[in-house]
């Protein structure tokens, strides 16, 4: 795959230039998507061994991409192991008419959007760069935006809440979007039936930018699905 | 007497709205009250006179396909096509621009301008954003696409305010304005795209990577991942398009004119679609730019009234005795005028002293009206404030924080603007003098 293109220099590559563009997406992709997305269209264009060597070249600036690639499972093979394991969850979601996201991934959103028509989505979002017409404008109008202020409003033993644990050790560090811990305190647990967190890379220790650490996963969520 | 104090109104009043542009809708009501004022008392017009005169119908034409524009930009298809473009462009900034600029002019030959732009540069925006761009790239591209606007919107008789105002006056019909018109601004607009070309390659040429330039795509293929066409939404909506371009061509055969054209088409899609269309009402029409040109029709109708149009128009042909001659001040004259003032009260004063010129020369009448009407839009698009795509599109970069390779925030203002508004400006006016000349 992508033999084609294996005479591209990847000495010129331009950091910066896929730096701006990740920023562009990170605030309504999320970052584990975006870099899910540069991932993909690396390894369509170039193969898996020049995967690697970008991976080596952005893996500092762009961390997620270059723990994806240490998955070392292509592309297909990702997307696969997310839906077949978001698809575990479906049945018993069934149950809840509000689903609430705290922060944006939207591969992963996309998946419960789809699997799960009948329920209420409210999204809040992890930045404040996000363009809301263009982010709802991908999703039927059971999907809207809510602010952390919402979180208790739309609490209620009809109602569960996700977030996201990034790289998570096995000494139960890990890391979150900011506004996860903003928004999950222990009123707001208290108002909803589950809250859960989709784990995603773990159990890769590294700094990941623009994401808060925490010392405690258990403090947060009351149960844990692994996503990749 | 009251003439020309009427005239001196009408002219201060529009240099201070041009200056004073924050506060234009007080100065323009000021206007109003005062010319309405000294046509009642020194005079001697009634006010029933006074609104007798006003184009009240060109202003119900402007509501309806305001609202038709926003109704339409709901359907999500303009979405889809500027989508489409970027893949189509493969992350080329050449194939970029032309396919923007080609779409915008299109678009605005059915849109008001300012649908058009809304629709089409947040999508353009994002695109740069996640290609790539350079400060001259984006004066190059944003310039192209506010001539393309320009241009469009004067293409036919419903794409902007100029055409409307023919249309809507009974000054042209439909058919006449489209094909005068569309040939030369379709031929105008190429020959502005091609020129963009070279200079493309030689001042502003982007070297993107190929794995950059896939990555910028891929992920704006996520941005707009889940585009939907609302299609009953598009089909009633082009369904009406096509019974109101009927009526408009042949409506006038059975006395249907075009304001009537106009509520005949909008009205049961507003019936049809009444939730989006209560929110466009509320919501969406520009009932500033409106009542903006209610109080300068209500000061053109003044001055009419006082015959001091009449006597201008009389004057012009009794000083200028050639005819080729007096057209050219007539067309130079709307042209700058418009560059100053802005299409609206440049074409509303104007058009009265046009017809007066016609009317007393003999001059075909259709063929100089649509001179006028590129006149004004080389006026247009001879300085960023002159349109109402100028500002809307510097402020719509401002806002979206668009950033080049280097890190800068875009700037898109006056000066990066005026060394193409001045080629353009000269090659419609050129154009369209020309064209007017060559027909007389």
């Amino acid at each position: 795959m992508g033999a084609e293109h294996s005479n591209l220099s990847l000495t010129e590559l331009n950091t910066k230039t896929i730096l701006k563009t990740t920023s562009v997406a990170e605030p309504e992709l999320g970052h584990f998507s975006t870099s899910l997305v540069v991932y993909q269209t690396v390894y369509e264009l170039l193969g898996s061994h020049f995967s690697s060597e970008v991976a080596r070249i952005l893996g500092n600036d762009l961390p997620l991409y270059d723990e994806i690639n240490r998955t070392q499972l292509s592309p297909n093979e990702i997307l696969s192991t997310i839906k077949e394991n978001l698809g575990m969850m479906f049945d018993e979601l069934q149950k809840y008419e509000r689903i609430i996201f705290v922060g944006i991934e939207s591969i992963i959103i996309d998946n419960f959007v789809a699997a799960l028509p009948e329920a209420t989505f409210y999204l809040i979002s992890h930045s404040d760069m996000v363009n809301k017409e263009r982010l709802l404008a991908n999703f039927s109008t059971n999907v809207s935006l809510a602010s952390v202020r919402d979180i208790t409003i739309l609490g209620g033993p009809n109602s569960i809440l996700f977030s996201y644990i990034f790289c998570q050790t096995q000494e139960q560090t890990a890391l979150v979007y900011p506004i996860t811990i903003r928004a999950i305190g222990v009123d707001v647990r208290q108002l909803y039936s589950q809250v859960i967190g989709l784990n995603i890379l773990p159990p890769y220790k590294r700094y990941l930018h623009k994401m808060s650490e925490i010392s405690s996963t258990d403090q947060f969520f009351t149960k844990q699905y692994q996503v990749i | 007497m009251d003439g020309v104090l009427l005239i001196c109104v009408m002219i201060l009043t529009l240099a201070v709205q041009a200056i004073f542009s924050q506060r234009k809708m007080v100065i323009i009501f000021i206007g109003a009250t005062v010319s309405v004022t000294l046509s009642v008392t020194v005079g001697h017009q009634t006010m029933k006179s006074i609104y007798a005169n006003v184009p009240w119908e060109v202003l119900a034409i402007l509501i309806g396909l305001g609202i038709f524009s926003s109704l339409m930009a709901k359907s999500g298809l303009f979405d889809v096509l500027a989508v489409l473009a970027s893949r189509v462009s493969r992350g080329s900034h050449l194939l970029i621009i032309i396919m923007f600029s080609s779409i915008m002019f299109f678009l605005s030959g059915i849109l008001n301008n300012l649908t058009a732009l809304l629709l089409l540069l947040p999508v353009l925006i994002s695109i740069l954003n996640c290609l790539g761009t350079s400060q001259k790239f984006i004066a190059l591209c944003f310039s192209l696409i506010i001539v393309a606007c320009n241009l469009g919107g004067a293409s036919t008789p419903i794409g902007d305010f100029p055409a409307i105002l023919l249309m809507g006056t009974g000054s042209i019909a439909f058919v006449k304005y489209l094909f005068i018109a569309f040939p030369i601004c379709l031929l105008l607009f190429l020959v502005i795209l091609l020129l963009s070309v070279p200079y493309y390659q030689m001042k502003t040429k982007m070297n993107i990577g190929k794995v950059e330039s896939s990555i910028g795509l891929s992920v704006l293929r996520e941005l707009y991942r889940n585009l939907r066409i609302k299609k009953s939404l598009l089909f009633a909506g082009l369904l009406t398009f096509l019974i109101m371009f009927s009526l408009w061509t042949f409506g006038s055969k059975i006395g249907i004119s075009p304001d009537i054209v106009c509520f005949l088409g909008i009205g049961p899609l507003l019936l049809l679609y009444n939730s989006e269309g209560e929110d466009i009402i509320k919501n969406k029409v520009d009932f500033e730019t409106i009542l903006f040109l209610a109080c300068l029709f209500i000061m053109v109708s003044c001055m009419a009234g006082s015959g001091i149009l009449n006597f201008i128009a009389i004057s012009m042909s009794n000083y200028i005795r050639s005819p080729q001659m007096l057209i050219f001040m007539l067309m130079i004259g709307t042209g700058i005028s418009t560059s100053i003032f802005s299409a609206g009260p440049s074409m509303a004063t104007m058009l009265p002293i046009a017809q007066q010129v016609i009317l007393q020369g003999g001059f075909p009448a259709d063929v100089v009206l649509v001179g006028i009407a590129l006149s004004v839009c080389a006026g247009s698009s001879l300085f960023l404030t002159a349109a109402t795509a100028g500002p809307l599109s510097q402020n719509m970069i401002e806002k979206s924080k668009l950033t080049t390779q280097d890190g800068e925030m875009a700037k898109f203002d006056l000066m990066a603007y005026l060394r193409f508004g001045l080629v353009y400006f000269v090659i419609i006016q050129l154009v369209a003098v020309f064209f007017v000349l060559f027909n007389l």
